[in-house]
């Protein structure tokens, strides 16, 4: 016969009652937990707790759940550790930058500039870094005012898996070497029946802010671009950390 | 003694149930080459590890630091073969992996009772292709970076979890140092450890079922695995680490441009992923993940099936599914792999940027060599380097005025030079076009600019139509020469044979025959503001100064200046300066061409 007792794992004593279960009974009878058979007890948590073990099987019980106790304190902080990284957010949404004098920039014919700025890598940081490139292209023609000027700029980031986009001379249209997504010269994707194959991108190129500014100090014109980031792949432009 | 001490292991470590269990095995059928390429495909991965444990010893995962260690550990004494084996047995693993999984499927050796030998072999496919993907970045190459950047973009355009997964892979939104000790992590531990689970359990089936015969094969017909299979695998294997080595040797391990933001990127995937790049070509947009996810899920799915799929069907439509799969695999993701090669080749733009990036991987490792890698990064190694930054800067910012064309008419040429030519400047030859009437007038010097009928090419068309004779000309040519070599001389570009009485004599002519000094300072001599100053003339700090501002009293004060902006006017470091110091620095440095090139002999020995 083997002993049993009525409290929580069998350690306590809720009811008092002790009694005695056969040996070689049904094994799996006792490994589940019944209830106390004096049912003097109501609390629902009581009704829970009420096993009958012996003191071995109490012992595989508690090895177990200690070493579940341990494994959970390495782990927890393991995984959160991993996964902290989808916590982080970090960084400017948008950087106002002076990119390129106006005087440098050919009507109609597109110029790629860097957007330069602080850059935090993990533990690096890097005070200039090229973050960002951006094509330009002048709509204004050469002998219409600075003020007047017209300038658009476009994020040089295609908008299907972020690689740089260059400029298709031969066919006058952006075009990425990675894909082959293309665009004209205003932003717009190239449909696929002039592309011959489908055009992988999502959206059209990211148009950003752009403004013609006046430097006093130097009396000169600058072009002044908005630099925003977006994520790739998506339909939406979605705003991401530049 | 010895048979002592054999014993007293045995008894306490019981080895020989190990060498007894592999003593012990047969070959149904006899022994076949064909069947040693389990064999090899093991010690290639063995080769693997151990060669990868030896890399660890001096890599060092980051981003300043990956492609340094890398570069130190191919100019250590074996490190170039080290490496080179660690990369080409990946790429034969990969090769010999897939032709042993066509050996299986065609002798039908998934069949019960080996089922789990087959799927824990196929479960093992994308661990082993992962594994090989995460150690391509590390080596801190432009390539490696904007591959690991476009796969994580993949993942993350993949339904549902796809942007966790790329957010945990890469370290978060932008390929940097996380994602080279994430990729680090995955390569040297956690991917070696799941492939060694699975190949544990591949292997301890292979031992409990033994090895399949050839169909109706007859018991009688096995032979002792050892030595009779085991001789021709490590022949085979033999055969396979020779090519390794091989190509190790000679063709080595790649060495390309180390990652910079600077860079343009032309991520192709490595051939193995060539096939699933073309397949993306034809579906777009949101639907890229089929090709990337589903099909090859669908195909290992296919794979995993067969074992049941074989007990429905009979043995003529096994036999034909079976080879069915080889062959429309083969021809599949041939075509496959064959169209974007095919493509790229004729694509010339791709063609220049590759190019591009190799001439500037071999110039980083010209430079590492020489000056080794700064606490930067090696991305620094280029972005100092006045031969790579020199003709971009120029182009940018001086290009669309001056030329720089060579005398061959190569180099930069403005689509309307307004400015003199300044390839050469400060050697004898190019401040002598200055001293020539006829080459100062030229496109190449005042000929574009305000200055074509200035003070200068009148006093110099003077000298020579106030000459009384052809003597007289001649003279005056060698003194002007004489002259020229004495200016080359404050550039720091005369040739060695110029002596100090030379360097007196031409001094004597500047300032009393030719009255150089009446307009111009020279040393002592003369005074500022009329002309620019000629003491250290064309020299790196004259070049400098005069980039920083032209306008200054030294060189073009008041109206004197034509056309030419002031870069740099404020003090460096003010952000009103269109260029850095560093900026303008890299331009002079290439303009007198004072840059690192290795001396021909070692490059011819490499």
């Amino acid at each position: 016969m083997r002993p049993v007792r009525c409290g929580p794992l069998g350690l306590g004593r809720v009811c008092g009652y002790t009694g005695s279960v056969a040996e070689g009974g049904d094994p799996a009878a006792m490994a589940s937990l019944p209830r106390c058979p004096t049912r003097r007890l109501t609390l629902p948590w009581c009704r829970v707790w009420v096993v009958a073990m012996n003191r071995r099987t109490m012992l595989k019980w508690a090895s177990s759940l200690l070493a579940l106790f341990s494994g959970i304190l390495v782990a927890v902080p393991g995984c959160s550790f991993v996964l902290a990284v989808l916590r982080r957010r970090g960084g400017q949404d948008a950087l106002v930058q002076r990119v390129l004098r106006l005087e440098d920039l050919p009507p109609g014919e597109p110029v790629e500039v860097p957007i330069v700025g602080r850059k935090r890598d993990a533990w690096t940081v890097y005070d200039q870094q090229t973050i960002g490139r951006v094509w330009l292209v002048r709509r204004s023609k050469a002998d219409v005012p600075p003020e007047k000027s017209k300038v658009d700029a476009y994020s040089a980031i295609c908008p299907h898996l972020a690689c740089i986009v260059g400029l298709d001379q031969e066919d006058r249209r952006f075009r990425c070497p990675c894909h082959e997504a293309a665009f004209d010269l205003s932003g717009r994707r190239v449909p696929a029946s002039e592309l011959g194959h489908p055009n992988p991108s999502p959206r059209d190129l990211d148009p950003l802010k752009c403004a013609v500014v006046h430097d006093a100090d130097e009396d000169a014109w600058w072009v002044e671009v908005t630099y925003q980031r977006f994520r790739a792949g998506a339909r939406r432009r979605i705003p991401e950390s530049v | 003694m010895l048979e002592k001490l054999r014993e007293s292991l045995e008894r306490r470590i019981a080895y020989r149930q190990w060498w007894n269990a592999y003593r012990q095995r047969t070959v149904p059928g006899g022994a076949a080459w064909t069947r040693a390429s389990a064999s090899c495909l093991l010690w290639t991965l063995v080769v693997l590890v151990v060669t990868g444990v030896f890399l660890m010893s001096s890599y060092s995962p980051s981003m300043t630091d990956s492609w340094a260690s890398v570069h130190y550990i191919e100019q250590s004494w074996a490190g170039s073969l080290l490496r080179g084996i660690h990369y080409f047995a990946a790429q034969f693993l990969i090769v010999l992996f897939f032709l042993h999984m066509m050996r299986v499927l065609i002798v039908g050796g998934y069949r019960a009772p080996r089922e789990l030998i087959w799927i824990t072999g196929l479960l093992l496919v994308p661990l082993v292709l992962a594994w090989a993907i995460t150690g391509n970045p590390l080596s801190g190459s432009q390539k490696g970076m904007s591959q690991i950047e476009v796969e994580g973009h993949i993942i993350a355009s993949t339904p549902l979890l796809g942007r966790t997964i790329q957010t945990i892979l890469i370290g978060g939104d932008r390929v940097g140092n996380l994602t080279l000790t994430h990729l680090y992590t995955l390569h040297v531990f956690i991917l070696p450890l799941l492939v060694g689970v699975l190949l544990f359990l591949h292997i301890s089936q292979i031992y409990r079922h033994g090895l399949l015969g050839p169909e109706n094969s007859d018991e009688s017909e096995a032979v002792p695995y050892w030595p009779d299979q085991t001789v021709r695998n490590m022949i085979v294997l033999a055969v396979v680490m020779i090519g390794i080595a091989l190509a190790a040797r000679w063709l080595k391990a790649p060495r390309d441009v180390p990652a910079s933001p600077e860079l343009p990127g032309m991520p192709r995937p490595e051939w193995y992923f060539l096939s699933l790049f073309e397949l993306r070509r034809y579906f777009s947009g949101e639907w890229e993940f089929i090709a990337t996810l589903v099909i090859p899920l669908l195909i290992l799915g296919l794979l995993l099936v067969m074992p049941l799929l074989d007990r429905w069907l009979t043995h003529r439509i096994s036999v034909f599914l079976r080879s069915g799969i080889v062959v429309v695999g083969l021809v599949a993701w041939g075509g496959l792999t064959a169209m974007p090669i095919w493509r790229d080749r004729h694509d010339e733009q791709y063609q220049q940027t590759h190019r591009k990036l190799e001439v500037l991987g071999e110039r980083a490792w010209v430079l590492a060599d020489r000056y080794g890698v700064p606490p930067e990064g090696a991305a620094a190694l280029l972005a100092r380097d006045p031969k790579t930054q020199g003709p971009v800067l120029f182009k940018l910012y001086c290009g669309s005025c001056h030329p720089h064309a060579e005398p061959d008419g190569t180099g930069i040429m403005p689509t309307e030079p307004t400015a003199p030519n300044l390839y050469g400047i400060g050697t004898p030859d190019w401040i002598a076009g200055f001293l020539d009437p006829e080459r100062i007038t030229g496109p190449h010097y005042f000929g574009n600019t305000a200055k074509a009928d200035g003070e200068m090419v009148g006093t110099v068309q003077e000298w020579f139509e106030n000459a009384e004779s052809d003597d007289d000309r001649a003279r005056i040519r060698k003194q002007l020469q004489e002259i020229a070599l004495l200016l080359a001389h404050e550039a720091n570009k005369a040739p060695q044979t110029v002596d100090d009485k030379l360097l007196a004599r031409a001094k004597q002519a500047m300032v009393d025959e030719f009255a150089c000094t009446d307009c111009h300072r020279f040393g002592e001599e003369g005074e500022l503001g009329s002309a620019p100053d000629l003491t250290g003339y064309a020299s790196r700090s004259w070049l400098i100064e005069m980039i920083r501002n032209p306008n200054a009293e030294r060189f073009y004060p008041d109206d004197a200046n034509d056309r030419m902006p002031a870069f740099a006017p404020h003090e460096f470091g003010s952000a009103q300066n269109q260029l850095t110091r560093r900026q303008i620095e890299l331009i002079v440095d290439w303009l007198r061409q004072e840059w690192y090139e290795p001396a021909p002999e070692s490059a011819e020995s490499q």
